[in-house]
């Protein structure tokens, strides 16, 4: 059964007014702003990769006030440890003066955790995050411990200044949802931002979303409906993206050395259930998947030598991919077409 | 599913269905006006009729069977509903509520839909559709139209050009008719088969119309000379008897012999004017004038009543006048049928000239001049020419000559039957062969005759294969190489 619109209403006030806060507090960024509340909502990590001062850890860190979630931030370093993020057991003098190990757990432990400049970490360190990324739980000297609900990774990373980094290994980049490019404002917003906010800095949020109401945003989630139709396009287009697939389409052939993996699928659905969620529908239109698929699939595309030769982007690639795959088209007779 | 959006299904399936259908007709037209086009030529082609009506109904008929089938199956290649309205929201960006619409109701959320757009369906081939429906239907209208004046030019039998062949043996038909008096029977026949030769000319059968108009030519031909022989020896006849005349004119007292000759002279000119009434007419009129001795008077010729000497010269020259008379009108005769191709018409011509009868009377004379006992008799033998089969100058000329029927060559086995003197000579006379026999041929020779070419050995025929005309030339080029 569809939600009605009353029904709705609420989630859809909650949705408008984050984003309109986020959008206060930090200026030209809309289009991010909305990407990264559609990873909120779809309970998706997030990387976000810009320049240094663009604004990224701001949001974050806005973001975590904003709904009122426990906040951590981890600047990674190439000499932190896995340790120094999941945590660890420590001998410690109990209360009847014996002693015995106490886990002492990590930053990981956050409802929101920031990880600030992460491809700086070794690999040995970003790989301590895999499980956390994907299981939502740490496991340590044989003891899982589940990290607390809600759990969002937003971590962050320089595309430059790429001496003494470790790029992110695949699988943990797929346990990214989105891969969000935060660039630079233009000219009226860096005046608005050097006129209205003193040494630059973002104002406080004025208001925090309540638990309930959070609550209310992801039970809305779990019913907003995807059609058969929407769930195929969804489908047709992480299989045409993959090279030698039998819907591949001739650039994904030419260009892609490995395609994305079903985990794309599942949150390319989600995300589109939150676009449909903020575009106030019960329902996820086709436009909500189109909307939400290069964010999705640009970070799962690995693109091969030729690519790179011929400087093609994954970005590039997607944009492709949804010209070629049409949504629900039906298959009209030979020497037939449609038009509006 | 609500209103609206039924309504927007059914409006892209009928825009689908119908254009489908459209295509089909138009290339179902295509299709049966090029087959009932190519049936229709054919059946002109190889039957007797071209059947176009029934085949243009048969197609018009089979047209609609298709149609209807068509009709029948289209709906089954028509999208489902569902993908049209999976479509139709991608289309509009319906954001996923008409398919959940669809799928499981959304009426609540009907007023916050977008607008349905209902695409437009083109038709992206019907130019080309179009064009082969055009050339198909222009096919068939050349093949019901245009085709039937060439199945007729077709279909008539080709025609021989032999308008110089029969233009040639109508003027010589025209000129037997004339001039030569034949008998009308023989040339109404000749008429009717040149007739029929014209009509049934075909040239898918050219031997058969060429030989046909070689025996028409050999029969006309066969005609002349039967003419030109009769009248040849009526000449002769007439000739020898004026010569004859004159010497017995110059015969003093041989009174006997002058009434005998007499007798003989009436019963022949009696003949003469039988067989030519010009000359009858005028004999009666110079009887009656007393120019000539009438038949009577000559009939009743006695040793004493003979004729006078003058009477004698007197009918001499009369006889000698028509004889030439006669000649130069066979003359002009032959050369008018010479111009048209008469080809028997030049050995006439030449027989006439060369026909030495003082050499005749000479070598009759040397030869039996005792048995011949007079000039009278010489004139009767000369005039009768009843000798024997083969021609004047040989073959059984030395044979007993006699007026009886009793003249038998012992010698030689065979019987000959005696014939009057002033008998006309039989078809199978010498003078008849002489004139429309070709040249002599040896045995074993290869020869081109008289137009005809017979290959190997043996003697050629008139009969044989003919050669076509428009090809003899070359054929005597190539045997006189």
């Amino acid at each position: 059964m569809l939600l009605t619109p009353e029904e709705m209403a609420p989630s859809v006030e909650c949705t408008k007014r984050i984003l309109d806060e986020l959008d206060r507090i930090l200026l030209g960024h809309h289009d991010v702003h909305k990407l990264v509340l559609i990873g909120i909502l779809s309970k998706g990590h997030i990387l976000l990769e810009g320049l240094p001062g663009v604004g990224k850890t701001a949001l974050i860190k806005a973001l975590g006030v904003l709904l009122d979630l426990e906040f951590k931030r981890i600047q990674f370093t190439p000499d932190l440890l896995p340790s120094d993020i999941l945590g660890g057991s420590i001998l410690q003098m109990g209360a009847n003066g014996q002693r015995e190990l106490t886990f002492q757990p990590g930053a990981i432990f956050a409802n929101i955790v920031l990880a600030d400049e992460i491809n700086r970490a070794s690999p040995k360190t970003q790989a301590a995050m895999l499980e956390a990324m994907q299981e939502r739980s740490v496991t340590l000297l044989g003891v899982t411990r589940p990290l607390p609900e809600p759990f969002f990774v937003l971590a962050s990373q320089n595309p430059i200044e790429l001496e003494g980094t470790y790029p992110i290994p695949e699988a943990q980049l797929d346990r990214f949802m989105f891969k969000l490019e935060v660039s630079g404002v233009d000219a009226e917003v860096l005046t608005r931002i050097i006129t209205e906010r003193r040494r630059g800095e973002p104002p406080k949020p004025t208001w925090s979303l309540k638990k309930e109401e959070l609550d209310g945003l992801f039970a809305t989630m779990e019913r907003i409906s995807l059609s058969q139709a929407v769930a195929f396009y969804v489908s047709n287009l992480v299989a045409a993206s993959q090279p030698g697939g039998d819907g591949a389409i001739d650039e994904v052939t030419n260009y892609l050395a490995y395609g994305p993996s079903p985990r794309a699928a599942i949150a390319m659905a989600e995300a589109a259930r939150a676009a449909a969620l903020l575009a106030g529908r019960p329902t996820v239109g086709f436009e909500d998947v189109k909307s939400v698929a290069p964010w999705v699939l640009n970070h799962r595309l690995l693109l091969n030598y030729q690519a790179r030769l011929e400087k093609i982007t994954s970005l590039q690639l997607v944009e492709t991919l949804l010209e070629k795959v049409q949504p629900a088209d039906i298959k009209l007779p030979k020497g037939f077409s449609s038009e509006s | 599913m609500d209103e609206e959006l039924a309504r927007a299904v059914k409006a892209v399936k009928a825009g689908i269905y119908w254009r489908l259908v459209g295509r089909w007709c138009v290339l179902t037209i295509a299709s049966i006006s090029f087959l009932v086009g190519v049936l229709l030529l054919l059946c002109r082609s190889f039957a007797e009729n071209s059947y176009a009506g029934e085949l243009l109904l048969g197609g018009i008929v089979v047209w609609l069977l298709l149609l209807v089938v068509g009709m029948c199956c289209y709906p089954k290649h028509l999208p489902s509903s569902e993908s049209i309205i999976a479509w139709l929201d991608a289309r509009s960006e319906g954001g996923g509520l008409m398919v959940a619409a669809a799928e499981e109701g959304a009426s609540v959320w009907q007023a916050r839909r977008s607008k349905i757009s209902v695409p437009f369906i083109r038709w992206n081939t019907w130019g080309r559709e179009m064009i082969l429906a055009f050339c198909g239907g222009a096919f068939l209208l050349c093949a019901v139209f245009a085709p039937q004046k060439m199945r007729e030019a077709n279909m008539g039998k080709k025609i021989l050009d032999i308008q110089d062949e029969t233009h040639k043996i109508e003027n010589q038909l025209e000129i037997l008719e004339n001039t030569l008096e034949v008998n009308s029977e023989k040339l109404k026949e000749m008429k009717d088969i040149l007739a029929d030769i014209q009509q049934y000319n075909d040239a898918g059968e050219a031997s058969k119309t060429y030989e046909m108009l070689d025996l028409l030519q050999e029969r006309i031909d066969r005609e002349i000379s039967e003419y030109f022989n009769e009248t040849m020896e009526h000449v002769i006849s007439s000739e020898k008897l004026a010569e004859a005349l004159e010497k017995l004119s110059q015969l003093e007292n041989h009174f006997e012999e002058v009434a005998t000759a007499s007798s003989e002279i009436a019963k022949f000119m009696a003949k003469l004017a039988e067989e030519d009434k010009e000359l009858s007419a005028l004999f009666k009129q110079l009887a009656e004038t007393g120019d000539l001795p009438s038949l009577s008077s000559l009939e009743n010729a006695s040793p004493q009543n003979p004729l006078t000497p003058e009477q004698q010269k007197k009918l001499a020259e009369f006889l000698k006048k028509n004889a030439d008379k006669i000649k130069e009108k066979l003359k002009q005769m032959a050369e008018q049928m010479k111009k048209n191709g008469c080809s028997s018409c030049e050995n006439v011509s030449m027989a006439s000239a060369e026909f030495d009868l003082k050499a005749l009377e000479e070598w009759l004379v040397s030869n039996g001049g005792e048995e011949c006992g007079s000039a009278f008799t010489i004139a009767m033998q000369c005039g009768g020419m009843t000798g024997g089969n083969g021609e004047a100058g040989r073959g059984r000329g030395d044979a007993p000559l006699e007026f009886t029927n009793t003249a038998k060559e012992v010698e030689h086995n065979v019987t000959d039957l005696g014939v009057d003197g002033m008998a006309k000579p039989d078809s199978t006379s010498v003078v008849k062969r002489t004139l429309v026999s070709p040249e002599n041929v040896g045995d074993g020779d290869n020869a081109v005759k008289a137009g005809n070419l017979a290959g190997g050995n043996g003697k050629v025929k008139a009969s044989s294969r003919p050669i076509h005309p428009q090809h003899r030339k070359e054929v005597e080029n190539y045997f006189k190489k």
